[in-house]
């Protein structure tokens, strides 16, 4: 199925990590304090890119105003980038009938939204890839 | 710490509350020092005899133990304060346990104060990029835990509701819990979705209140003529934070919750089997049926069935948040750590009128703060 284009999508876009000089971790985001397996400090490390893509573990829709920058109700869920990295994302999606757990997602940055300003990186299913 | 809470047996000999409420107009200090002047009178001792206090909070501000107890004498014992979130409480009582246990002071108090509005997470101060505002919000964290669980377990929201529908129930029935009606199943469902499954009363509410617990050795319970019958021994204190977690199938806090109770039992000398009664932090209804499963009081994946079938009730197996927990009888921050020790207290004294949980000998009183922290305490008759 191809996919529509989108006025403010640009190219894939891609998290920055640190990947420690002693014990070869990752750490997201690039600029944390120090390495989260073994504390060794950033600068015996290097910065790397990874793709802004992962495995869709889980997802919840948040109904509450608990945030003041993205208006609910929105999909928030957990995706493994790999390597150990498991992180919550902001789910560009009409509602939770389009995710299924295990399916690809992919990083999108958008500019003109409310509370993009912030949260530029929102993420969208990849068409029929289910990974797990 | 087991060592020495062998050779100098610690205890609790007095407990005392100000019921938790929503927010008022109500200064600090009057909360406060209802539950400290509760605490006195109920070990039967002087303010004067008190050598050392910590105050936990997490919204008060600066110095908020010695503004509060000037008014109840200038005494000139050590105050220190100390915040863990929602461990504050428990964080002040382990530390008051030390200071007995290692024969620094005989009469130390333990209390927890907090009014809702003050506090500010460290973790929206890192300086550094998350990819959503969720990423340090606790409904959020609780309701993805939900949803991972039900779906593993093939079980509906229901499972994790009656946790609320218990809790609110046995909170009916405590005259210091913030709610005091009953709720069923269908108002437990029907109530606002908050994120995920988790409805409004599947959360708890904000609100205030105080607790206070005086804690002494045997020494100071004889020099002051306390009440030894009334005095609960405290076997275990345990502290620890999260660990980096690999595996799909338990969560860091889970696994947090596993490592400081099974530490706890461990120091003891007891298992999860001999718990008469715990209280656990439910903030959201889902997380007693995890904890109960990595407390090992039921096997892994039985936490809903084992709470459906009464074990958890009142009477049951072991008695869980008897108390109401932080859904029903409320959690004010500071104090909740606290309130669990003194339920517990209550609870083993045979003082709980119209919730009192038959034959209650051992219990016990965990916490988890945000970051993550978790503190263990098991209390026990000590005649």
């Amino acid at each position: 199925m191809a996919e529509l284009p989108l006025p403010d999508v640009h190219d894939l876009p891609f998290l920055a990590v640190l990947r420690c000089g002693r014990c070869q971790g990752m750490t997201f985001p690039a600029l944390a304090y120090g390495c989260r397996h073994c504390g060794a400090e950033p600068k015996d490390g290097a910065t790397e890119q990874i793709p802004a893509r992962g495995t869709l573990r889980n997802y919840v829709t948040v109904h509450a105003d608990l945030v003041r920058d993205v208006a609910v109700p929105f999909v928030v869920g957990e995706v493994d980038f790999g390597q150990g990295i498991r992180e919550e994302v902001l789910l560009e999606v009409s509602g939770e009938a389009e995710l299924v757990p295990g399916m690809t997602v992919r990083g999108i940055l958008r500019t003109s939204a409310p509370g993009t300003e912030r949260f530029p990186l929102r993420f969208v299913p990849v068409p029929e890839e289910v990974s797990a | 710490m087991n060592t020495l809470m062998k050779e100098r047996p610690v205890f609790v000999a007095g407990i005392g509350l100000h019921p938790y409420q929503f927010i008022s107009e109500i200064p600090y200090i009057a909360l406060g020092l209802r539950a400290v002047r509760e605490a006195l009178e109920d070990a039967g001792i002087a303010w004067a005899a008190v050598e050392s206090a910590y105050v936990g909070t997490s919204a008060i501000g600066m110095a908020a133990g010695r503004v509060m107890f000037q008014h109840l004498g200038s005494t000139g014992l050590a105050v220190t304060q100390v915040e863990s979130a929602s461990a504050s409480g428990c964080s002040a009582f382990r530390q008051a346990c030390m200071e007995v246990a290692s024969g620094v002071s005989d009469v130390v108090l333990a209390m927890g104060v907090d009014k809702f509005g003050g506090a500010h997470r460290a973790a929206d101060k890192d300086g550094l990029h998350h990819l959503t505002p969720t990423a340090t919000l606790p409904p959020v964290k609780f309701a993805l835990m939900a949803r991972d669980y039900l779906r593993r377990h093939g079980l509906r929201p229901e499972a994790m509701a009656r946790v609320a529908v218990k809790n609110h129930s046995n909170a009916a029935l405590n005259p210091y819990a913030q709610f005091r009606k009953p709720r069923t199943l269908e108002q437990v469902m029907a109530s606002p979705k908050v994120v995920g499954d988790l409805t409004v009363q599947q959360c708890c509410p904000r609100g205030e209140g105080a607790a206070a617990v005086i804690v002494m050795s045997e020494r100071a319970i004889k020099r002051l003529g306390v009440d030894r019958r009334r005095a609960v021994r405290v076997l275990a204190s345990v502290a620890c934070s999260e660990t980096l977690q690999h595996g799909e199938e338990t969560s860091a806090a889970a696994e947090m919750v596993r490592h400081s109770t099974m530490q706890a039992y461990e120091q003891a000398g007891i298992g999860p089997r001999d718990l008469d009664l715990v209280e656990l932090h439910e903030a959201f209804s889902i997380e007693e049926l995890v904890y109960t499963e990595a407390m090992q009081l039921c096997p892994p994946g039985e936490g809903a069935a084992w709470l459906e079938r009464g074990a958890s009730a009142i009477g049951g197996e072991c008695a869980v948040n008897a108390s109401g927990g932080l859904l029903g009888m409320g959690h004010p921050t500071g104090p909740t750590g606290v309130g669990q020790i003194a339920e517990i207290t209550r609870q083993i004294r045979g003082e709980a009128h119209g919730r009192q949980h038959p034959g209650a000998r051992l219990g016990l009183a965990h916490m988890i703060g945000l970051g993550s922290v978790a503190f263990a305490h098991v209390l026990a008759a000590s005649h």
